[in-house]
Parts: structure tokens; sequence; C-alpha cells
């Protein structure tokens, strides 16, 4: 019944190809007017499909005719805005536009302005068909296209190959999350007959849930935890901190990483006939305290909020896992907000140090880079469910749902897991923002001094990679003197300073009531804003700061005595910032015999086999021959005509004899 | 005295035989082109012997075996041109026409 749907991911698509094909011929500032147009009117156009959804409880839909027909397969290309995807459109647009802005200063330098632009809008393109896809084919493209973008812009500076790896990285483990999706679809298309969330959804209401359902939403769910980042596929998201921040924000923590749970929120009805809600809920509240155990000893700036990014959606997770869909997609929202916010405060203050990650070369900005330093402490308190903040509301609605649903020992890990972010947040802050300036110190003594190292004094322990900003960014200008700290342009401040808005105001939005409208409707949404939960929450979230800022500034000597001096704190401590060498067991486990299986396949089957016998035999063959027949070819006409006379007499014999 | 057609033939046989002898055995290729006209001349005597022997108004008959030999003639007189060109061109280029020493599409 509507029309301009699929106007949406057109314009920024558009801005893909004129930026992409054109730009580099373009000036700077039609790039940037290029780029920034097609967000800026998709989200004009979003929210007036908002309004519409909003005002009346019928879901806006526009069909473009069939995307797959072949036999009895049937994909139709339909667009549909319902509220669930009206909430998602408006993040999508908004946070992406205000990225886009705050790109303009952030890449201004870099000579691959256009490409960057180029690739935003694709992946802005790819994003709005994943939330606008009526069916779960559809939606596949788009998920599929959000990767590759996220695997583009992760390896950016390809120049430097640790970026290149972790872009493959990403890219690898994505796909082993995929291989379950398409089997879940393939699944589906076998036991539901249709693609059409509309059907797979009224399927799980009527029959008496089949046991094909569970493995369908285990298959689906294995997908999400690749896209979101969630145990055991995680692992990528920290690594793609290589991008550029701008693209940290927008793709690795507001938007792309959401999807998994827009999926299950999306399929929240099967989801819950499925049976694997207990599983997504265990998952969720796990990743959430692994990875916020994680986020406590790290040092690159980006990698604290990548970890923390995982943390907070494994709390998203957890609320879908308990049933509640509204609460899930509320704390995506405020997630968007207040993470986007974090990653392009980051940003301005690694674009104010010249391309310094390490937080214990930064310390005392806050004096320096004030507005930054504001709109910082601002995502930092919502990121820590500071009460009345949007953190807050969206995180103890999320509680406050596992506590309801009976499920305690989940509140519990979740409640120790709103302590440990409200800790590790405002230790971040700390570190950054307050305190004396620490970069100027050389690195040796900056990693050794016991009063400044965060970290007990490992030398042994191996430097994570610091996102290779370093090697390939222009603007870095060698300096790093307290002297070159500079304030951001005005195009990184208005989105920072909008976003601040939206992190401290957005949890008055009731996304779940509103949600209820459509299917997503959860038991229970309408108690968010129970009093002893708000309680708790908000206590936790106070107890977490008060003792990150007791720790890091009022008495250092605490951290000293009880973590750098006793075994049992190095060897925690040693831990987390090791990331309880996930990544070492995963290169034990999986990585190494794969690729010692790969060596041996590739030994025994690609030389030995294929080159050798097949591929070599075939030819040692024909050469072999060619070589005895090629005596015959001598050259002399005599021989020739010797060979000639031979067949015609050969001839006429057999003529002759076969006529008798 | 009437010559029979198995004289023509057994004739036509020995000339054939002496041409083939002749391309096989001569290195000269000038030879070797003259003994092709020698094998031609001898089809040509067997094609007046059959003509004389089945069709008894030959010499009249213009449709008869005269003219298939007339078309040899022709051809062979074709043959001769290009064949003394290319031995001409043969000849300038190796200053020899002795065909044991042409081997130039050898494999």
């Amino acid at each position: 019944m509507d029309r301009s749907l699929v106007l949406l991911p057109i314009l920024p698509f558009l801005g893909f190809l004129v930026n992409g094909l054109l730009g580099r011929r373009m000036p700077r500032w039609g790039v940037s007017l290029v780029g920034c147009l097609g967000p800026a009117a998709a989200a004009l156009l979003a929210v007036e499909a908002f309004r519409e959804v909003a005002s009346g409880h019928e879901a806006l839909t526009q069909n473009l005719g069939d995307w797959i027909r072949a036999g009895g397969l049937h994909v139709p290309f339909g667009l549909s805005v319902d509220r669930l995807s009206g909430v998602m459109l408006l993040v999508v647009t908004g946070v992406g536009t205000l990225i886009h802005v705050y790109s303009i200063g952030y890449m201004q330098e870099d000579p691959g302005y256009a490409r960057f632009f180029a690739y935003l809008n694709l992946f802005l393109a790819a994003m709005l068909v994943l939330v606008l896809a009526d069916n779960i084919v559809l939606l596949f493209l788009g998920w599929e296209g959000v990767g590759l973008c996220s695997y583009l812009l992760i390896g950016f500076w390809y120049k430097d190959l640790a970026n290149c790896a972790a872009g493959m990285k990403a890219f690898v483990v994505n796909r082993i999350g995929d291989f379950g999706f398409i089997l879940g679809v393939f699944l589906i298309y076998v036991t539901v007959g249709s693609f059409q969330f509309t059907s797979i959804n009224a399927a799980a209401a009527t029959t008496p849930a089949p046991g094909a359902f569970f493995w369908i939403g285990l298959l689906l769910f294995v997908g999400a935890t690749g896209k979101s980042a969630q145990i055991p596929l995680y692992v990528w998201l920290p690594d793609a901190m290589a991008g550029p921040t701008p693209v940290s924000a927008l793709i690795h923590a507001a938007t792309m990483v959401t999807s998994g749970v827009y999926l299950v929120a999306r399929l929240g009805p099967f989801f819950s006939a499925s049976g694997v809600l207990p599983l997504v809920a265990t998952i969720g509240a796990l990743t959430a305290l692994l990875a916020a155990l994680i986020a406590l000893t790290q040092t690159d700036i980006k990698k604290v909020l990548a970890y923390s990014t995982v943390s907070q959606l494994g709390y998203m997770f957890l609320g879908a896992g308990v049933g509640a869909y509204g609460v899930a997609v509320f704390h995506l929202v405020t997630h968007a907000f207040f993470k986007a916010l974090l990653f392009l405060g980051a940003g301005a203050v690694i674009h104010s140090l010249h391309h310094e990650q390490d937080m214990r070369r930064m310390g005392g900005l806050f004096r320096k880079i004030p507005i930054t330093g504001s709109v910082f402490l601002a995502g930092a308190l919502a990121l820590s469910g500071f009460p009345f903040t949007s953190g807050f509301f969206s995180k103890d609605a999320i509680l406050h749902e596992t506590l309801h649903g009976g499920h305690g020992v989940l509140y519990a890990i979740g409640l120790v897991t709103a302590v440990l972010t409200a800790f590790y947040t405002f230790r971040q802050f700390a570190l950054v923002f307050l305190g004396e300036y620490r970069g100027d110190e050389p690195a040796s003594t900056g990693a050794h001094g016991a009063h400044t190292d965060p970290h007990s004094a490992h030398a042994s322990v191996p430097h994570a990679s610091h996102g290779g900003a370093h090697a390939a960014a222009p603007g870095a200008h060698g300096g790093h003197g307290a002297a070159g700290i500079h304030e951001s342009p005005w195009s990184m401040h208005v989105p920072l300073i909008v976003l601040t808005a939206l992190a401290l105001g957005g949890g008055f939005l009731n996304v779940p009531r509103f949600l209820e409208g459509s299917h997503v409707a959860a038991a229970g949404a309408e108690a968010t804003g129970e009093l002893s939960g708000l309680i708790v929450g908000g206590t936790a979230a106070i107890v977490g700061i008060a003792a990150a800022l007791g720790v890091y500034v009022g008495a250092p000597g605490l951290r000293k005595r009880y973590v750098e001096e006793t075994s049992a704190g190095r060897f925690l401590a040693n831990l987390s910032y090791n990331k309880f060498y996930v990544d070492e067991a995963y290169g034990l486990l999986v990585v190494k015999p794969l690729s010692a299986l790969s060596v041996l396949l590739f030994y025994l089957v690609d030389r030995a086999l294929i080159d050798w016998c097949l591929v070599g035999g075939a030819g040692l063959f024909v050469r072999l021959f060619g070589y005895s027949l090629r005596r015959l070819q001598s050259g002399h006409i005599g021989a020739y005509a010797v060979l000639f006379v031979l067949g015609v007499l050969g001839f006429l014999t057999l003529m002759v004899w076969s006529a008798h | 005295m009437t010559i029979s057609l198995a004289f023509c033939l057994y004739l036509s046989a020995a000339l054939f035989c002496v041409g083939v002898y002749g391309v096989l055995s001569r290195q000269n290729l000038i030879l070797v082109l003259m003994s092709l006209e020698l094998m031609l001349n001898a089809v040509n005597l067997s094609l007046i012997g059959f003509g004389r022997a089945f069709l008894p108004s030959a010499p009249a008959d213009p449709s008869g075996p005269q003219v298939f030999v007339i078309m040899v003639l022709a051809v062979a007189a074709a043959e001769a041109s290009v064949g003394l060109s290319i031995l001409l061109a043969v000849f300038r280029k190796w200053r020899t026409t002795h065909s044991g020493e042409i081997d130039l599409l050898k494999g």
C-alpha cells in the first residue's frame, strides 16, 4: 500500500554509487555533501514512515515484485515497516546521519575520503534493507551486505596488514554464524513453507511446535551470535576496532551488531515457541559478564568500548531470552545512543592526541578538551546506568524482566555485570580525563612506572595491537606533546552534542510500551519503571562508579596493594588483560588443527592428486604419445610419398579383398 | 591389327608403375614432377582404351572419354605450372632441387 519505502535504501545507495565512481575526481566538500545527503534524506523519510506507523497499528508495506522465483520457491522483494522496524529505522538513519557528519571532521585528512563515504553509504543501504525486509531471505541480503561493509571498513587502512587480518577475522567468524543462519533459513522453508516473517510467526502460534522449530531457533541464534558478537563468536568484534572510529561507532556499536537482537525480536513469537530462549538468555548473561571482566583491564581506549559493546549486547540477548523483546529493543536503542556517543567521544580524544589510543599515555585531558570530556562523561554515565540517564532505564528494565521471569541466577549475573560496567567505564574516564597527562613520558617508563601504569608491570605481556591507526593515518603529526592537544572541529562536536542529549534523555522514551502495538508485546513490559528494581540498579551503578573513582583517583595505593602485590591479584589481572586466553584457545583448538588439515589437504589432494597425477599425468601422457608419433613427421617429401602409396595400396587391397 | 582393351590397360598400368617408381625413387624434384606427368598420362591412356572398348562411336562423340582426357591434360598443365613455380621458389631459397635437403616441416 505504501510507495516510498524503497527510497530509504536507494538514497544512500545512490550516494555510494556517486562517491564510489566519481568521488576521486570530486572536491572534498562535494564528497561530504553527497555522502551526508543520502543518509539525511533517508532519515527524513524514516521519520515520515515512523509517524505513520506510530499513529496506527497497521504496518506499511511495499512489494516490488518477485526477487527469486524458481519452481516452488518464491521470494518477493517486499519491504515493510511496523513499529519494531520503525524504531530501528529511526536509530539507523538518525545515528547514521550524525556519524556521517562526524566523519567529515574525523576523516578530513585521509586520502581515502571518498572511498570511506562510499563504504559508509553502502553500509547504510544494506542495513536499511535488513531492517525493512519483510521476509528472511531479503533480510539475509542486508545481513550479508552489512557484513561485507564491515569487512571493507575494518580493513579501511589496508596498508597495515594487521588491519586486513582483523577484517578477515571478522569476515570468517561471521561466516561461521551465517552458516548456521542459512541452514536455519533452509529449515524454515522445509518446515513452514514460506519466508515471510508474518507466516513464520503465525506458524509458531498455531501448530503445537514441532521439533524442527527448536533447531531453526538454534541455527538462527547461531547466526545472531556471529553478527552480534556473543559467546562463542564474539572474538571478532574487539579486533574490528582496527577500523576508523566512526566505523566502530556506527557499525560495531550502534547498528550492525544489534541486527542479531533485531532478528530475535523480529521473530519473537517464533523464538518464544521454539524453546531456545533459555539458551539465548544464558548466553547473553555469560557474554555480558565475560566481556565486562575483560574490559576491566584493557588499555586501548577503543578496546574497552568494544568489550563493553559485547557486554551490552549480552544484556540485550538476556532481555530477549527472558521473552522481553520490547525491553531488549529499548536497550538496543539507548545503547545505540550512548555507545555511539562514547565511540565518537573516544574518536575525538584520539583525533586530539594525533592518533594515540593507549590510555596509559593519556590522563588529565578534561581541562584540555572540556567539550569532548563533558560529552564523554555523559556517555559514561549512561553506560554505567547512572540514575535517570538512558542506560539506567533500559538496563534496569532488562534486569527487572529477568527477575520477574524467575531467572534468579541470571539476574545475579546481570547485577554483578552492572557494577563491573560502571567500574570499567569510570576507570576509563579516570585514565583518560582525570589525573595528570602522561603522554609526554617515554613509552618505556610509562609501561613500567608503578604510579602511572594501570596494570601490574608485566614486561612479558604482549601488547594488544593499538588499532594500527598510526601507520596509515595521515593526520599524525609526530609531535605527541601536551601542547599539540586541540579540540575537534564543529562537524565533530555537533553530532556529539546531539547524541549527548539522546544518551541522557533517551530513557524517557517508553520504547517497550510503544512496541506493544506490534507483535513484540512483552509480558510485563509496562512494569519497566518498577521502583525497587530501579533503586537496586541505580545503587549498582553508583557503587561501581564510586569504586572506580576511588581506586583510580582517590587512593591509587589500594590497587597497588591488592592487585600488583598479591599473586592472586596479579594472576586475575593478567587473565583479564589477556582476554582469558580465548583467542589463544581458539587458535589452539580450531585454527591450528584447521590450518594443519589445510596444509595436509594441500599437499595430499591439491599437490599430489590434482597437480601431479591428474593435471601433470594428462600432460605427460599426451607428451609421450606425441613424442612417439613425432618421428613420422620427418619433413621429407619422399617419405610421405612412400607412406601415401603404401596407404593407397593398402586400401586397394582391402577393396579387392572385400569384393571377393 | 586391332589393339585390345587388355593391351591398353597393361600398358597403362606399366606406365603408371614407372611413374610411381619415379616419384618414389627420384630425389630431384624436376624428375618427380615429370614422373607425375607420366602417371597422369597413364591414366589418360586407360581412359582412351575404355572409351574405345565400350563406346564404338567414340571418335565422333565429343561427350565421350576424350573430354575426360582433355580435362586431365588441362589440370596437368595447371599442376605443372604451379609445381614448377613452387620449384623455382624453392630453388631460389635453398639453391637446390633435391627433396632430401628440404625438411622444414620436420616434427
